[in-house]
């Protein structure tokens, strides 16, 4: 397609792999990048100075646990110095009041939360990590308590989806402005541990529902970003907003990424900051380029009228199911008639917790 | 909260954690919130503009009607609901 490329507006910056939680739906990809092959202080500064020029307004700064990073404080004012709007996604394990203090003054601008359940068992289950939920809630206070903004992110499957209602009145109590109830997307991590964090059909639903309602009655006050599972949806997700038109990711080891798990994807050769600039790797690489527009696309999905709304749903997903990275998404009903992904019935199988496969340390 | 339109007393301030930017390289303004980018129009810009955390809705509206030389009751009930749609957003502070 010989679209003109825009620029990218987003970069997610991951800038470790290290934390000190397990969660078994990890979004890093399951060959965690070591301490020893991080990036320095140095270049971050160049990318996020490279990444403004190139036309990135937000800079999301995630991991791993970013607090893992003694420079965090540095990486944030190097983003701030570039005029990039700084979210922090963290866990909030590893912050003392002080430190918090000090990446705001440094220029954070909003800080999005992760919380793995309501109930502590529940938490400390997923985190592997005893007391997780007291440590968060007392961060999450502490952001509240200097006005900056708090968005909570709650990463929902089959263990707390019965919770979610308590989890939307924890996000009202905590004074949060946003939160993510965000489905485990079925990739790396999570596609080890499907069998136990797949919600049921029956919960699915129940949650679309459940959201709605929440909107209404919170309008106005807290903003609701909501990831349906999308093995139950008629239609692929718009994964990353479609392949190299939105955001690009760079990893702990500089390698720069369309998406988390892009790595998954072993024909494809990823270009290091190290090695190339940013403008070079968004508009010329192979990598970036191998997704974009419409000319790698099935045939239906090049005469679908829902290109542009999902740009053909999700690679990862396509080769996890079907085996080829180019096919269409396995979740599209129009591509694929018969459903690929089998829903999980409520009375179906019984749930062994002992089968967890925690994500394991970088 | 309803999704009535705010009152013409409302001081018009962004929320914490919010701000007006230009984007040079798109040559427009945005707001940046949150995990948040709103594309402004020329009309949306003109009014993020006047934000200052001290004029009302009120003044603001008679502001805009002397710079673009109309009559404040023609462009009233567009501001007023560009604003009120802000507040929804949690861009600005009702």
């Amino acid at each position: 397609m010989n679209q003109t490329i825009l620029a990218p507006q987003v970069l997610l910056a991951e800038v470790t792999h290290r934390c000190p939680l397990q969660c078994p739906y990890c979004s890093n990809p399951t060959e965690l990048i070591k301490k020893q092959t991080e990036i320095s202080t140095e270049v971050w500064q160049r990318v996020f100075a490279e990444a403004a020029s190139l036309g990135v307004l937000q800079v999301s700064i995630s991991g791993g646990e970013p607090a893992a990073r003694r420079d965090l404080t540095k990486l944030i004012k190097a983003a701030r110095d570039a005029d990039l709007y700084v979210n922090l996604i963290t866990s909030g394990i590893g912050f003392t009041q002080q430190r918090l203090t000090e990446i705001i003054e440094a220029g954070c601008d909003h800080i999005q939360l992760s919380i793995q359940d309501v109930d502590p068992d529940g938490a400390e289950l997923i985190s592997n990590s005893s007391g997780s939920l007291e440590k968060k809630l007392k961060f999450a206070r502490w952001v509240t308590d200097a006005s900056v903004p708090l968005t909570l992110n709650a990463v929902m499957h089959r263990l707390n989806l019965d919770r979610l209602p308590e989890t939307i009145e924890l996000a009202i109590t905590l004074g949060a402005r946003r939160l993510e109830i965000a489905n485990v997307q079925y990739h790396g991590w999570a596609e080890l541990n499907k069998s136990v964090l797949m919600p049921t059909r029956e919960q699915s639903d129940s949650t679309n529902q459940i959201v709605d309602q929440a909107r209404q009655k919170h309008q106005g006050q807290l903003l609701i970003d909501y990831v349906p599972v999308d093995h139950y949806a008629e239609y692929p997700k718009s994964c990353m907003n479609g392949w190299g038109r939105v955001a690009l990711i760079v990893a702990p080891d500089g390698s720069v990424l369309p998406c988390h798990n892009a790595t998954n994807l072993k024909h494809l050769n990823f270009t290091n900051v190290n090695d190339a600039s940013l403008e070079n790797i968004w508009y010329e690489s192979e990598a970036f380029n191998a997704y974009r527009g419409d000319s790698w696309m099935p045939d239906v999905c090049k005469s679908c009228d829902r290109k542009d709304i999902d740009f053909g749903g999700c690679r990862c997903q396509a080769l996890a199911i079907l085996g080829d990275p180019a096919a269409a998404d396995p979740v599209c009903s129009r591509a694929h008639p018969k459903n690929l992904v089998e829903p999980v019935h409520a009375a179906a199988t019984l749930i062994h917790t002992k089968e967890i496969k925690y994500r394991s340390n970088a | 909260m309803s999704s009535q339109l705010i009152p013409s007393a409302t001081i018009l301030q962004f929320e914490s954690g919010v701000r007006l930017k230009h984007d040079a390289v798109r040559n427009r303004y945005v707001v940046l919130g949150p995990e948040m980018l709103v594309e402004l129009n020329e009309t949306g810009t003109a009014i993020m503009s006047k934000v200052d955390g001290e004029a009302d809705l009120q003044t603001v509206i008679q502001s805009l009607a002397e710079q673009f030389q109309v009559e404040p009751r023609d462009i009233e009930m567009d501001v007023t609901e560009f604003c009120t749609s802000m507040v929804m957003r949690r861009v600005l502070m009702p």
